[in-house]
């Protein structure tokens, strides 16, 4: 073989390595899945804050009001000012797989949220079997898209981990939800209520899975230079 | 670019896996470091003689109350990457 071509087939592997390298970096993104978490740790936080008025002052308190909108208006600002801060952040890193995947979990996270206050003002009012089965489907609204978006992420990343906690969370959570199990929640100065089983996995995924995830991306990235010997272009300089 | 007429950008790997690397977007000279794995003082005088030729641009900041060098590859360096790669495709084209 020639040897300029033998060169030109190097280098244009080199620069193939060095561009797939800098897209497999998700460091940048791993923070958004931990605001996430957090964003879900404060609504909780702020959903047992309303509880407790509930359990304590009665149901007719403003301040049960304002915690039961705050839950909402907490999680949809946040992931609004969240998006639009990781859109600026990475618009300048031209990480192709970073931004979609922000894209996704943008588009997933706040619109269903719209659709969830658009499907809470359009149930009726009332406490008959047919409303509660409306009420109980809610939390499809919520899980379904994230479900859709972990299987992307997991796609997307390549990382085979998540596409497989993503299956079995999926199969878990329609066993929840079938089984129709319930719980005591938000017990906190008194009775609390009930919420079913696969309402709390919810929670607990969107709290603690997301910020599993973020330091997954964030661990991940850091190991990963050590994954590829460098060196023999970097000694020939 | 012909082949006779390489700049001295792309001669070495090292400095060929930094433009590359600085074509996705600006680095940090950690980042970069990661990437290459090449040592401190190997990549800081790559950097600045790419620098030097006008191929990149450093920016010194503070981050967090620790410095902070980012590269970004200039409008130059980026037009020359891409005769580059343009001639690499010629080469290999005419191979065949």
């Amino acid at each position: 073989m020639d040897k300029n071509v033998a060169l030109a087939l190097d280098d244009i592997s080199l620069i193939k390595t060095v561009i797939e390298r800098t897209q497999q970096d998700f460091s940048k993104i791993a923070p958004f899945f931990i605001g996430v978490g957090m964003i879900n740790g404060i609504a909780a936080i702020v959903e047992q804050l309303m509880y407790f008025c509930r359990n304590t002052i009665g149901y007719g308190s403003s301040l049960v009001r304002i915690f039961g909108v705050g839950y909402y208006l907490i999680k949809i600002i946040g992931y609004i000012i969240l998006f639009l801060y990781f859109s600026r952040k990475l618009k300048i890193t031209n990480n192709e797989i970073s931004n979609g995947m922000l894209k996704i979990w943008g588009i997933f996270l706040i619109g269903s949220y719209v659709f969830i206050i658009l499907y809470m003002n359009l149930i009726p009012m009332g406490n008959n079997d047919q409303i509660v089965t409306l009420w109980r489907c809610k939390e499809l609204l919520e899980i379904l898209p994230i479900i859709f978006a972990l299987f992307m992420t997991g796609i997307l990343t390549q990382r085979k981990l998540i596409t497989i906690c993503a299956a079995c969370y999926s199969v878990l959570y329609l066993i929840l939800f079938m089984s129709m199990k319930e719980m005591p929640f938000g017990t906190i100065g008194g009775k609390g209520t009930l919420i079913s089983v696969s309402s709390f996995s919810i929670r607990v995924v969107m709290i603690f899975g997301m910020v599993a995830l973020g330091l997954f991306f964030r661990i991940g990235a850091k190991n990963h230079g050590n994954k590829y010997n460098t060196r023999s272009f970097s000694n020939e300089a | 670019m012909e082949i006779n007429t390489i700049p001295e950008a792309f001669q070495t790997k090292l400095r060929l896996a930094v433009l590359s690397a600085l074509l996705t977007g600006t680095k940090s000279f950690k980042e970069l470091k990661t990437i290459t794995s090449a040592t401190d003082g190997n990549l800081g005088i790559q950097l600045n003689k790419l620098s030097e030729m006008e191929y990149l641009t450093i920016e010194k900041a503070f981050v967090n109350n620790k410095p902070q060098t980012t590269y970004t590859l200039t409008e130059f360096g980026r037009k020359q990457f891409k005769e580059y790669v343009e001639l690499l495709e010629s080469l290999l084209s005419s191979s065949e």
